[in-house]
């Protein structure tokens, strides 16, 4: 596979500078929370937003697809939601004058899923789309259904009102690219809402590529180059969220899993690609470091009786970990 | 901060870079050589420096040049082994690519072009790696090991004085020992004497060097020293009397009983004073005047008495020799250049042989307590050398000693400029020896001084 070239980098750019600008339409304040949701996105990683209500998580979603022209469905997560509500039953119909079961496709059967406060599902429930997610593809009455190309999960959680909840295992939460929070509005933000938006009305949002563009765009990431000192500073990164590989370590129980490097890795070439480049770097990585890690991560009780967050350390750890893997003699300093 | 000048026109940029990060991965390279080095270093610094001081003190004859190539040869040893060492730190070239697009946000535009993905970026104005030179950990160590081996060289060191030897043991007891070797050797007394006053000399030789001249040992020397002279003196006297009556028997054989019965028992005297003295004669002239009967004198042959004669006068010579010699008999050089100007009391060009004091000598030997250490009426005139003739009578008149070799700084003092402790009070040393002797008491007066006829003479007047 050769690696990405300049041209057709820039040339993948500039549609995705046009998706950037579209969902800043439609999201106000948030540049940065769009940044990380395109970069999930061209990285093919699911993302689980978290936030409050009311901060415009599905707007966000919504506007994505349209922009993108790509199939979205949305699910309202509840404790009686059953997996086959997601993935589809067979149904009993008569087919060329007999009577077979026919299956009947669910929600999860579109190119965007936006799965709304998923942690209220029953646990069972989350089962069935954790399959989904990793496979793409789901099983029923030993039937496998291939979800269409491409699948992405934006899933919302709540971090409030936890009462009557499923909080997701780690395993699923794995299987996210990306966790985002999305934080309140300052007021200037909150102003341009009040006077752009209308109660009621959804923005009108222009569709910016066709999914074969989006497909070329995907495959695009796929060939940019990662560079062996870039590849060894996340293999550097992943090992210091491991007890005893760091200070601040200190504070966790359990650290990243292999899979949490490569969606470092792939999320870092998603990046280079938005800024225009044909190789990944440590900026990119470290940019994208905090969404990855920070829910891949469990906390040890007394870091969480400190105060400290899974943000915090994520922060300290890539303090911590220097760019280039060789040390630095003590007869000199970093400048 | 690590920078570079321009670079040489003409370069392309990968050259450029490649040269940089050739320059970066060298400097970085020798700093970690100067980490692993410098502990070494300060150490070895260290024991150099002790090493130096030791070998200035030791040798100082050689001179610190071999010393100073020692050390020079240990620090290129240690730093090569540093080196060693520090390789497996040492970053390569493309290593310090890394570290230049990391310190220059370069977003890794350097390794994509060395993987031949992207093109070389332009060399900027200013190049650098991140780095700066920690300058303390730099010249701290190598300043402190100059400075210590600086320190090893310059300081001032004392010459290494010889181990100190034990002082010499007082001339008594050489003195003591040589007469009796030569009694011993002459067989003139009874050898169980010889032993007893050795065994004296060894017990105060046992004692620590420390307190050879102490007050007590001086004071028991003086004493062993004086009884050995005194018993000396008693034999000779005794022998001689002895002698003296057999002659006069032997040459005048027509004496009438009442003379021949005073000279039997002077003879009887003299030899109860042998028998009971603690020196008694050889024990073959001991045999024959236990055979003899002092009344049957008379019935010797002439031949016998002369040979009984001869045997005494020999005997008494000999201990007369003995006692004849003095305290500067002993040929010490130095005592004799002191003598040698003719002014000394012991001078043997005036034939005064100095005794020990109860010596007969020629009859001015110093009296009991001239001698003696710390006692008597004033130091021993023969300490110091040369003594004026009139320090008997007070005055004092300034020392000069011509041998200075074995003196003290107190000595030298005391000659220039002290005063002696003199009492001028002191009593004459009087001629005469045995009765002169003031300081020991009556008691010992009338027992080693006075001839038996003498001491009979006090018994019967004291009782």
């Amino acid at each position: 596979m050769s690696h990405a070239t300049e041209t057709e980098v820039a040339d993948a750019a500039k549609h995705i500078r046009s998706l950037n600008q579209a969902l800043n339409q439609v999201l106000f304040g948030q540049e940065e929370l769009i940044d990380l949701v395109i970069t999930g996105v061209l990285a093919r990683g699911h993302i689980l937003l978290e936030g409050l209500p009311g901060l415009g998580k599905t707007e966000l979603v919504k506007g994505l697809s349209r922009s993108l022209r790509l199939d979205t469905k949305r699910v309202q997560f509840t404790p009686d939601l059953l997996p086959g509500d997601i993935t589809g039953n067979p149904v009993l119909q008569e087919v060329n004058g007999k009577r077979e079961f026919v299956f009947q496709p669910g929600p999860l059967f579109t190119n965007i899923l936006l799965a709304d406060e998923i942690n209220r599902a029953s646990p069972k429930t989350q089962s069935a789309l954790l399959e989904a997610m990793q496979e793409r593809r789901v099983t029923v009455l030993g039937h496998t259904h291939d979800l269409p190309k491409p699948f992405f999960v934006l899933a919302t959680q709540n971090p409030i009102e936890l009462e009557g909840t499923y909080p997701l295992p780690e395993a699923q939460l794995d299987r996210f690219l990306f966790k985002l929070e999305v934080t309140r509005n300052n007021v200037s933000t909150l102003e341009r809402i009040v006077n752009h938006r209308e109660l009621g009305t959804d923005p009108v949002v222009e569709a910016i590529m066709t999914s074969e563009t989006l497909d070329q765009i995907l495959g695009l990431v796929r060939r940019i180059f990662l560079p062996t000192p870039v590849a060894n500073y996340i293999a550097r990164l992943v090992d210091a969220t491991h007890p005893g590989q760091s200070t601040a370590a200190r504070g966790i129980r359990y650290g990243a899993s292999p899979r949490a490097a490569l969606s470092l890795a792939s999320a870092a070439k998603a990046r280079a690609l938005i800024n225009e480049r044909p190789h990944a770097s440590f900026e990119d990585v470290r940019f994208v470091a905090g969404a990855v890690l920070r829910h891949r991560i469990v906390l040890e009780y007394n870091a969480r009786i400190e105060g400290l967050t899974a943000n915090d350390l994520v922060r300290t750890i890539l303090e911590e970990v220097p760019f280039q893997a060789n040390a630095t003699p003590r007869t000199m300093v970093n400048s | 901060m690590l920078e570079f000048g321009e670079m040489p026109q003409g370069l392309s940029a990968q050259d450029a870079w490649t040269a940089q990060a050739r320059h970066v991965a060298r400097k970085v390279n020798f700093a970690w050589w100067l980490q692993r080095f410098s502990a070494p270093l300060l150490l070895s610094s260290l024991v150099g420096t002790a090493l130096l001081l030791w070998f200035r003190r030791q040798y100082p004859q050689i001179g610190t040049a071999p010393c100073l190539l020692a050390i020079a040869g240990v620090l290129c040893l240690i730093a090569l082994i540093s080196w060693l060492i520090a390789r497996k730190n040492f970053e390569t070239p493309a290593q310090s690519l890394v570290r230049m697009e990391a310190a220059m946000r370069l977003r890794s535009g350097l390794s994509a072009a060395l993987a031949g993905v992207s093109p070389w970026p332009a060399l900027p104005d200013r190049v650098h790696a991140g780095l700066r030179w920690h300058w303390q950990r730099v010249w701290i160590p190598p300043v402190a090991a100059l400075l210590l081996l600086a320190a090893g060289l310059l300081i001032p060191l004392h010459r290494l004085l010889p181990p100190k030897l034990p002082p010499d043991e007082p001339q008594a007891w050489e003195r003591t020992e040589s007469e009796l070797a030569k009694l011993e050797e002459e067989k003139v007394v009874d050898e169980e004497y010889i032993e007893e006053v050795r065994k004296k000399i060894e017990d105060l030789r046992a004692q620590d060097p420390e307190e050879w001249f102490s007050h007590a040992s001086m004071e028991a020397t003086d004493n062993m020293r004086k009884e050995h002279k005194s018993e000396t003196k008693r034999l000779e006297r005794e022998m001689n009397q002895a002698a003296k009556t057999l002659e006069t028997l032997q040459q005048n054989p027509q004496l009438g009983d009442k003379e021949k019965a005073r000279l039997a028992n002077e003879f009887e005297q003299a030899m109860e004073g042998m028998k009971n003295g603690a020196m008694k004669p050889n024990p073959a002239l001991m045999e024959q005047l236990k055979g003899l009967d002092p009344k049957d004198l008379g019935k010797l042959t002439p031949e016998q008495m002369q040979q009984l004669q001869q045997n005494l006068k020999k005997s008494a010579e000999q201990l007369q020799g003995e006692g004849q010699q003095g305290e500067g008999g002993q040929g010490e050089e130095w005592l004799d250049e002191l003598l040698a100007d003719g002014s000394h009391p012991g001078d043997k060009g005036q034939g005064q042989g100095q005794g020990e004091g109860e010596g007969e000598g020629e009859g001015e030997g110093e009296g009991p307590g001239k001698g003696g250490v710390n006692r008597g009426p004033g130091h021993d005139p023969n300490l110091l050398g040369k003594a004026s003739q009139e320090l008997e009578t007070g005055d004092m008149q300034g020392l000069k000693a011509t041998d200075l070799s074995k003196s003290l700084p107190g000595d030298l003092l005391e000659l220039q400029d002290g005063k002696h402790d003199v009492d001028q009070s002191a009593s004459k040393a009087s001629a005469g020896g045995d009765v002169s002797d003031t300081g020991k008491g009556g008691d010992r007066v009338w027992k080693e001084s006075l001839d038996p006829q003498e001491q009979k003479a006090l018994k019967k007047f004291f009782e």
